[in-house]
């Protein structure tokens, strides 16, 4: 019996987890991109530090109640908060140490240029509602050359879809493993949106390669590219 | 059966006409249940729920709402009648002296339940878990008493001073991480400088919190074991940044490799922690014993890490959920009702033998499956469930009377669930087209390469997945006691414990299902204790009759031995004036009784050998290797299971239900992917 007269199952829209650090929504990712909107750097990482603000409380509650979970009831707690001078002391001392080095962070970021547009006020603010936006992301049209089944991935911000970028070698797991070399990325142009050429070899191993994009002009960071090797019968 | 719960959902309106063919009398795999003599309560392990599992809990909700039983018709008839919160948990330390020090802990409740909907816009991140984590570290610190000696006359400045402990350093670095999640977005791939400015900082809190408690730890367990927390959740948050996994793309996946013990030292954490009862109380949890082996604990650092952050930080409810009668009753007798209301049949007594694989490209699939027929049924269907005191049950034995000469097969002692039984009253084959459309392979990863042994001889990824993808058999065993828990030396309230001695390193106090079961004399306390178990031989013959009762004999001299030796340091009263286990606390049901260790056979213990009941292992390097219910190489096929890759890559029945729910969307492209809480995670 033919595929064509069986009943099959459907291709899936994609057979891994999404795991970056972006983390996930319960809406699905290509609707959630298109309805925030675009953010620059400075509006990106003020937005980070405001929403880290704005859960702190929540954060709080919920070390306080795995502290409590960890036999600390509310008597050493309040025995605790009649005697914290000492301790508040040495948290003054490590708070001291703690701006100390953040202001050392945001001077190299900004002394390499790394921040962009951002500037010195970009640093934390006081607490705020808004939540931070998801930059959009860019639409790839992937072209992809490889003998074996194999799913593609990419996450590049929309404004860099139109700058030269190049792709760094995806690498696996295994670090014996060859890594995937014949990444290349074509540029938006205002005829065509941005494309992305994969070539996996014959023997390229099964599993997931990562690699970095890069915008060649600036250094800057640009996104990832993940490329599922599935592999072949044996 | 979350698969075909899914499936037959009213909302797709009867797209799938779903059978389940189902190995000897009861559902439930490694979950089932059986009522045994006098309505006891027989499983296998401990069937506690975290309050993580959204997944499972959404699933049973929904069942429970669907079913609609009456309250006064029936004593469990909603999901809150089936689980209640659990919120005491406890480890085991080893003191110096060779003793056994139990540390219990009451996790307060969290806004909320499992399987509640989740908040428009949820999203866990990287650098919401380091910020909790970071959280839990100051709370820690901000909960211990100062030194002696230490404290002030209090000033004008202490209320600021306060605030600054309350919103201070590490909590500000909470606020810095989400920054630095942002930041990692436009920095330059070289741009580590940064991320080590970090480190540096937190090496700095680590030190400074270090020289300051340690000191203390060595004198005070209290202290000892809230340091214990603290160091390895520095070590964790010091590896998520040292690793680059806050922009990492494969998340937690990147530490794959690493067994998590083997990270936390790599990160700092002092080989003290690494050896807590805390740390191995969480290897206890998940078998995590490469081979059964107690002295190899080996677990993957990426699936390790995200377990206990999602445990942590993520319960709803209570840290643990307690079910109020066995897993089957609770769970699989509402799911056999519902799913049998909504026209799913089920084939009982069918033992798969061999999946088999049309290889004609382009299009492989699944062309047939061959099952031997256990029993024939008198009758058009078999009836699988019993009631005990009012709430619909697994019998623990097949009921004879419906099967075809099921006096004789009674007699000569038929095992439907053992797979070294190979009786059959006769066979059977499915094939596509005719019987079948699309298949869900639901065994356990230990069968696979028994009834998929074409695919595991042909697909190379297949047969990667059962080299490397281990499982182990398990021990259990229940006691029914004469006296309370009080009066054995248990003072505490009932709790799940985990991190003692082996053989048997975890006990649940299960006192509540005393109400649940039918005796005479009802006892005064149930204790349920587990463990991994080694393979008696390496690849036991299926030609070897034997090989179940020996490993069964092997769980009883363990346990015989537990009690004799090991249970005095949880319930000191259990032994005599000579450090003899008192036998006699044993209940033997009707009559007296024998006397002595004998008295153990009136309990109920287990070896779960069989290869579809092996439990899945989550070992370092190996979550590559597992294959996705998504995975359509086969065009007709899908998996489920908590041995598949399903997004949290661990035996529990929150993988399970959420591999279930992953085979439905493969087949009906419902429910949707960012439906499956928990799937798109770091």
């Amino acid at each position: 019996m033919s595929s064509s007269e069986r009943i099959t199952r459907p291709h899936p829209r994609r057979s891994e987890p999404i795991r970056t650090f972006r983390g996930t929504s319960s809406e699905p990712p290509a609707a959630a991109a298109a309805e925030r909107p675009r953010a620059s750097v400075g509006e990106a990482v003020a937005h980070a530090v405001d929403l880290g603000y704005r859960v702190l409380d929540e954060y709080l509650q919920q070390g306080q109640r795995a502290a409590r979970g960890l036999g600390l009831g509310p008597d050493r707690a309040e025995a605790a908060v009649d005697d914290l001078q000492a301790l508040a002391t040495r948290m003054a001392r490590y708070t001291s140490d703690f701006l100390g080095v953040w202001a050392q962070f945001v001077d190299v970021a900004l002394s390499t240029g790394r921040l962009g547009g951002a500037k010195r006020n970009d640093a934390p603010p006081g607490p705020a509602s808004a939540p931070a936006p998801t930059p959009a992301r860019a639409a790839v049209a992937v072209r992809v050359r490889s003998p074996q089944a194999a799913e593609v991935a990419a996450d590049l911000a929309a404004d860099l879809a139109e700058r030269p970028l190049t792709v760094q070698a995806l690498r696996g797991a295994d670090p014996t493993v060859p890594p995937i070399t014949g990444v290349r990325f074509e540029p938006a142009t205002a005829a065509q949106a941005a494309r992305l050429h994969v070539v996996v070899p014959p023997e390229q191993a099964p599993g997931t390669y990562v690699g970095v994009v890069v915008d060649d002009e600036t250094g800057r960071f640009a996104g990832t590219v993940t490329v599922t090797v599935v592999g072949t019968e044996g | 059966m979350a698969a075909a719960f899914e499936l037959t959902r009213p909302e797709l309106a009867g797209r799938f006409d779903v059978t389940v063919y189902q190995l000897g009398w009861r559902l439930g795999g490694k979950g089932a249940s059986g009522r045994g003599a006098h309505g006891r309560v027989e499983e296998h392990g401990l069937h506690v729920w975290m309050g993580f599992y959204e997944n499972a809990f959404r699933l049973v909700r929904e069942c429970y709402a669907e079913l609609g039983r009456r309250p006064d018709r029936c004593p469990i008839a909603t999901w809150e009648d089936a689980f209640t919160p659990a919120p005491h948990i406890g480890v085991v330390d080893q003191t110096p002296g060779g003793g056994w020090l139990p540390w219990t802990a009451t996790f307060a409740s969290a806004p909320g339940n499992p399987g509640d909907p989740l908040p428009d816009g949820h999203r866990w991140t990287m650098a919401t878990y380091v910020a909790r984590a970071i959280g839990l570290v100051r709370s820690l610190l901000a909960h211990l008493e100062p030194a002696a000696g230490a404290a002030e006359p209090r000033g004008d400045g202490v209320g600021r001073l306060l605030r600054m402990v309350q919103l201070g350093q590490l909590t500000s670095l909470a606020a810095v991480v989400q920054a630095v999640g942002a930041l990692e977005t436009v920095l330059t791939v070289g741009g580590v400088a940064e991320e080590n400015v970090l480190i540096g900082l937190l090496d700095a809190v680590s030190a400074a919190a270090r020289a300051q408690i340690e000191a203390r730890a060595a004198a005070d367990v209290a202290v000892s074991r809230v340091w214990t927390v603290m160091d390895i959740t520095l070590a964790t948050i010091r590896g998520i940044l040292r690793f680059g996994l806050l922009t990492h793309p494969l998340g937690f996946d990147a530490i794959d490799d690493y067994d998590c013990r083997e990270w936390l030292l790599l990160n700092g954490c002092s080989a003290r922690s690494v050896e807590s009862g805390f740390l191995r109380g969480l290897y206890d949890l998940g078998l995590s014993y490469e081979e059964g082996d107690p002295t190899r604990p080996r677990t993957s650092a990426g699936q390790g890490v995200r377990s206990v952050l999602r445990a942590f930080f993520t319960y709803r409810g209570a840290f643990y959920w307690r079910m109020q009668a066995g897993m089957g009753d609770v769970v699989f007798a509402p799911l056999y009702e519902v799913l049998r209301r909504r026209g799913v049949r089920f084939a009982f007594f069918h033992r798969l033998e061999h999946v088999r694989v049309a290889w004609d490209a382009p299009s492989r699939h699944v062309e047939a499956l061959d099952f031997d027929v256990q029993a024939q049924v008198v009758g058009a269907e078999y009836a699988p469930l019993i009631e005990v005191g009012g709430l619909p049950c697994w019998p623990a034995a097949p009921d004879f009377a419906q099967l075809v000469d099921g006096e004789r097969l009674r007699l000569e002692g038929w095992d439907f669930e053992s797979w070294w039984d190979t009786r059959r009253a006769g066979t059977r084959t499915l094939r596509v087209g005719e019987d079948f459309d699309l298949v869900v392979l639901g065994v356990g990863l230990g069968a696979v390469p028994h009834v998929c042994r074409e695919l595991v001889a042909r697909d190379a990824r297949w047969r990667a997945m059962v080299d490397r993808v281990r499982t182990v058999p398990s021990q259990a065993f229940q006691l029914w006691l004469r006296e309370d828990m009080d009066a054995l030396g248990w003072s505490g309230p009932a709790v799940h414990l985990s991190g003692f001695v082996e053989p048997f390193d975890t006990w649940a106090d299960m006192r509540h299902l005393v109400a649940r079961e039918r005796w005479p004399e009802p006892p005064r306390a149930i204790a349920y204790f587990c463990n991994v178990l080694a393979d008696l031989e390496p690849e036991p013959r299926r030609t070897d009759p034997t090989y179940p009762e020996r490993a069964r004999a092997a769980v009883r001299a363990n346990a015989v031995r537990f009690l004799e030796r090991d249970v005095r340091h949880l319930w000191p009263r259990a032994v005599d004036a000579e450090g003899r286990f008192r036998w006699e606390l044993l209940v033997a049901g009707t009559g007296t009784g024998p006397g002595g260790a004998a008295r153990f056979e009136t309990q109920y213990w287990n070896a779960a050998v069989n290869p579809s009941d092996r439990y899945v292992l989550s070992l370092p390097g190996t979550s590559r290797f597992r294959i996705s219910p998504l995975d359509r190489t086969y065009d007709n096929l899908t998996i489920a299971g908590d041995w598949t890759s399903c997004g949290f890559n661990a035996g529990c029945v929150e993988a399970a239900v959420m591999s279930g729910r992953l085979a439905a969307h493969a087949l009906a492209e419902s429910p949707p992917l960012e439906a499956i809480v928990g799937y798109d995670h770091p």
